[in-house]
């Protein structure tokens, strides 16, 4: 068995390497072969690279682009911080479905949430019509704040609550003795969460910099739609991303500044242990803290009642899902696979993240790592969907390219960060005194994986699978340019369908995602309880 | 007696196995703009007829008419589909331009006017659907809706309640690049300024229009006439109008759809036969009677109630001209529309 050991010590460092570089290559690879492609082009074409300057016009586009993601992403971190803040006081099993309620439309598409917002504001104009009374107009940059901001609440309240359950609970106890109530939020809660915050809020930012369905459907005019124009015009991806690089560099800026709260996720999330806080706060913020849960539940009932409104009877529902049921196959295995995919890359990219030099007290990981493996946040869906299609579509790879395993292979080039994170959350909670114990009774190394590394980082794989799958479960913008002929997703038929007007089956499939979704959190949560109580069934 | 992993294994390699020796179904590869349903009825009555299998990917407007002609020239170097079927003819043309489609003439094209094929034989049209004016009537009396374009500037119009898709993109695009053809250049960059001028609502696209005319949102806007016929059979209160159907005037654009086969097709033979069943006069009878083709090329039998009646005067512009005119139509219309 040392020999075994000594060989596999040796062969370790090789391994991590290739497993780096695979890695490297599926987070920035996207990227480098569309800039390959935009460099090729550009002595044949060296106006080109006045794309990349954002003067005169873009340069408004920019400034309104910059100025919605501010607001949206703000506006949403402060009423989910809020939102956050009453639900992780709130006691009990209430609390905890409360919690799962305000997740429910997180992977919704933006444009859906928008559908069912003018929905509503229509219905709400019918009623107002009746009382004589001035109707509402939404449009333009307040409606598309609004719905943005709406759309992107159940991922603001979802990262404060990670957020506040990374707190040390000693620290909010002990500053809750010398000083309650407001000043603990002030003095020791906010300043403790503050990198969390900061990360969520450069996330939404990120989200709303590159997303044109929203804005487009209220008439703004966003940077983001400025460049569809052009790749729709020219169907040039290097034209695309070079009038892209402003919101590029932007995006990795943003990244840069939010390493610190991302990596502050790798802090040991202490969901077992609540600190024992009153937290008796001035009436005023209570009253603010409250309205922060009802816009929450403002964003789940809405959308909710819109939709399970219109999709005209149970019987219409049925046939909807029953004429889909391919498309629901196809988008479950999609997802499933990209969902294992991204557990499998996760893991080689969290142990580079957690593999690098760690201080005490800081979390670990090289910013240069961080910034790699959370580079696919800053890139347009469209964009990874045509550099799949020049590095795959050749000879070499036979038949992969035109298989499903594309769609799947799209999705995990958008969602591996995530994975990537959460696995990283995970490794740091795992007692290294445990592996440190496996090598010295010289264990051998496979028997260690399965018998030590995995079990110990199952919660994490699992939470991991979990949340690709519901993402995977909405993407549309890379899907459509890999999906293999004769073959469908959920999204896609959606998205047919918003064309063609049938409202019935937008409402219909849209309730079928929230329903997958809504399943895929429940049995995860399931299994996590089940592994929670196996592990202290065993101990 | 519990299966080991070398049965499991050896019986999982059988089954591949048998999988790899069953008969090819001889198949075909599509990829088309059109909405899914329509074109899936069309698609499966070939399979049912031919017994070749229809591999289709369909195209969504929330792509920006990005998707599937940048999948097309993304693959060029090796194409994976044999035929394309695009609802409206620009993205054609530009995939034309770029040697993306090979030429082939159809014997079912000769049923068709001489405009309707390529002259190099790379793609036919047949059949389309009209820009138009939907009114919602219970907003403005049809009598007093506007006849031609240039009324949209009309200062009696309330321009918050006047809406366009946004003219960068799909088929208000072409369309303000066949103005642009029509008109000239400098005309017709000054009518876009004015009416941007004025603050006539850019919607996301020409359902946005069709829904929001429908509910009285807004009292009438620019969209086509499969959309516009949606609205009129779901009971909306609503009309249609073609514009500009004077003497002198402009006319109306109709676009058409076209079919064409992709260079370097995978399965040139089947998507040959497949372009052959599109141009047929049954499968056009057939889209005419399930609402995507308004405008037909040939004469068809059974006509749907919408729309009530055909344009009298279409467009005199090619579609090459109205092709000429894009980049000069994009250019202006950023400047004026995106900023």
């Amino acid at each position: 068995m040392p020999a075994l050991r000594r060989r596999w010590n040796a062969l370790e460092p090789i391994l991590r390497l290739v497993g780096f570089s695979l890695v490297g290559l599926a987070c920035l690879g996207p990227l480098l072969v569309l800039l390959y492609g935009a460099l090729a082009a550009l002595p044949q074409h060296p106006d080109w690279l006045l794309l990349a300057l954002p003067t005169g016009r873009r340069a408004g586009l920019l400034v309104n682009s910059l100025e919605l993601a501010g607001g949206s992403a703000l506006a949403g971190m402060t009423v989910g911080f809020l939102a956050a803040l009453a639900l992780w006081r709130m006691p009990g099993r209430a609390a905890r479905l409360l919690r799962g309620m305000a997740l429910i439309f997180l992977p919704l598409p933006p444009s859906i949430h928008a559908l069912a917002w003018m929905a509503a504001a229509q219905g709400l104009n019918t009623l107002l019509a009746s009382l004589g009374m001035p109707e509402i107009r939404l449009m333009g940059w307040a409606a598309t704040l609004w719905v943005q901001f709406m759309a992107l609440l159940p991922l603001a309240v979802g990262i404060c609550l990670v957020g506040l359950h990374t707190l040390d609970p000693d620290a909010l106890e002990a500053g809750e003795m010398l000083a309650p109530g407001l000043q603990v939020l002030g003095q020791v809660i906010l300043p403790l969460a503050a990198p969390m915050l900061a990360a969520g809020t450069g996330f939404l930012f990120l989200l709303t910099l590159v997303d044109h369905s929203v804005p487009g459907l209220f008439g703004v005019n966003t940077y983001a739609l400025d460049i569809y124009a052009e790749f729709s015009a020219s169907s040039q991806p290097g034209r695309a991303l070079l009038l892209a690089l402003p919101c590029l560099v932007i995006g990795f800026i943003v990244l840069a500044g939010m390493q610190k709260g991302i990596r502050r996720v790798t802090q040991p999330v202490v969901w077992a242990r609540k600190p024992a806080l009153q937290m008796k706060l001035p009436a005023w913020l209570e009253i603010l803290v409250n309205l922060g849960l009802g816009m929450v539940t403002l964003q789940v009932v809405v959308p909710f009642l819109t939709l399970a409104g219109s999709t005209g009877g149970a019987v219409r529902l049925w046939a909807s899902i029953w004429a889909a049921r391919s498309e629901i196959r196809n988008t479950f295995w999609i997802a499933t696979a990209a969902a294992l995919l991204c557990v499998v890359m996760g893991w080689l990219a969290a142990r580079w993240l957690a593999c690098t030099r760690q201080e005490p007290g800081k979390a670990g990981g090289a910013p240069a790592a961080w910034l790699v493996v959370t580079a696919p946040l800053a890139v347009p869906a469209p964009l990874i969907g045509v550099a799949l299609i020049a590095w795959f579509n050749r000879p070499a790879f036979g038949p992969a390219y035109g298989s499903i395993l594309m769609p799947m292979l799209a999705a995990a080039a958008r969602f591996l960060p995530f994975a990537a994170i959460l696995l990283a959350a995970q490794f740091r909670r795992v007692d290294p005194l445990l592996l440190d114990a496996a090598r010295l009774h010289n264990t051998h190394p496979l028997r260690t994986f399965f018998r030590i590394r995995l079990p110990l980082a199952a919660p994490g794989l699992l939470a991991a699978g979990v949340v690709v799958f519901a993402l995977t479960l909405g993407e549309l913008g890379a899907t459509l340019l890999v999906i293999p002929p004769g073959q469908s997703t959920l999204t896609l038929r959606l998205y047919n369908y918003l064309h063609y007007g049938a409202s019935e089956e937008v409402a219909g499939l849209s309730l079928l995602l929230t329903v997958l979704l809504v399943a895929a959190f429940g049995l995860g949560a399931l299994a996590l309880s089940l592994w929670g109580w196996l592990q202290e069934a065993q101990s | 007696m519990r299966p080991t992993l070398q049965t499991v294994l050896a019986a999982v390699c059988l089954l591949a196995l048998l999988a790899a020796c069953t008969p090819a179904v001889p198949s075909v590869v599509i990829y088309t703009s059109v909405d899914q349903v329509y074109a899936e009825p069309i698609l499966k009555q070939y399979e049912e007829q031919t017994g070749v299998r229809v591999l289709a990917v369909y195209d969504v407007e929330a792509a920006k008419t990005t998707g599937l002609v940048n999948r097309l020239l993304a693959e060029m170097d090796r194409p994976q589909a044999d035929v394309f079927w695009s609802g409206e003819f620009v993205q054609t043309l530009l995939l034309k331009e770029n040697g993306a489609l090979a030429a082939y003439a159809s014997p079912q094209a000769d049923s068709l006017p001489a405009a309707s094929r390529d002259p190099d034989g790379c793609w036919t049209a047949f059949g389309g659907r009209a820009r138009v004016l939907l009114v919602n009537t219970n907003r403005v009396a049809l009598a007093d809706a506007p006849r031609r374009m240039a009324d949209l500037l009309d200062p009696r119009w309330d321009p918050s309640r006047v809406g366009i898709a946004n003219p960068l993109f799909g088929t208000t695009y072409t369309q303000a690049a066949a103005v642009y053809a029509a008109l000239g250049d400098e005309a017709a960059e000054q009518f876009f300024t004015d009416l941007q001028a004025r603050g006539v609502r850019v919607l996301d696209g020409n359902s946005v229009v069709r829904d929001l005319v429908a509910s009285g949102e807004l009292d009438f806007g620019l969209t086509d006439t499969d959309d516009a016929c949606g609205a009129v059979e779901k009971g909306a209160p609503v009309a249609l109008v073609y514009l500009d159907q004077g003497e002198g005037e402009m006319g109306t654009l109709v676009i058409p759809n076209t079919v064409a086969l992709v260079a370097g097709a995978p399965h040139p033979e089947q998507g040959m036969a497949l372009v052959d069943y599109l141009l047929s006069p049954e499968v056009e009878a057939e889209l005419v009677a399930s609402g995507w083709i308004q405008i037909p090329s040939r004469a068809v039998a059974d006509r749907p109630a919408c729309p009530a009646e055909l344009p009298q005067r279409g467009m005199l512009v090619t579609l090459a001209e109205i092709y000429a005119r894009l980049e000069r139509a994009k250019t202006d219309l950023t400047e004026i529309f995106l900023h």
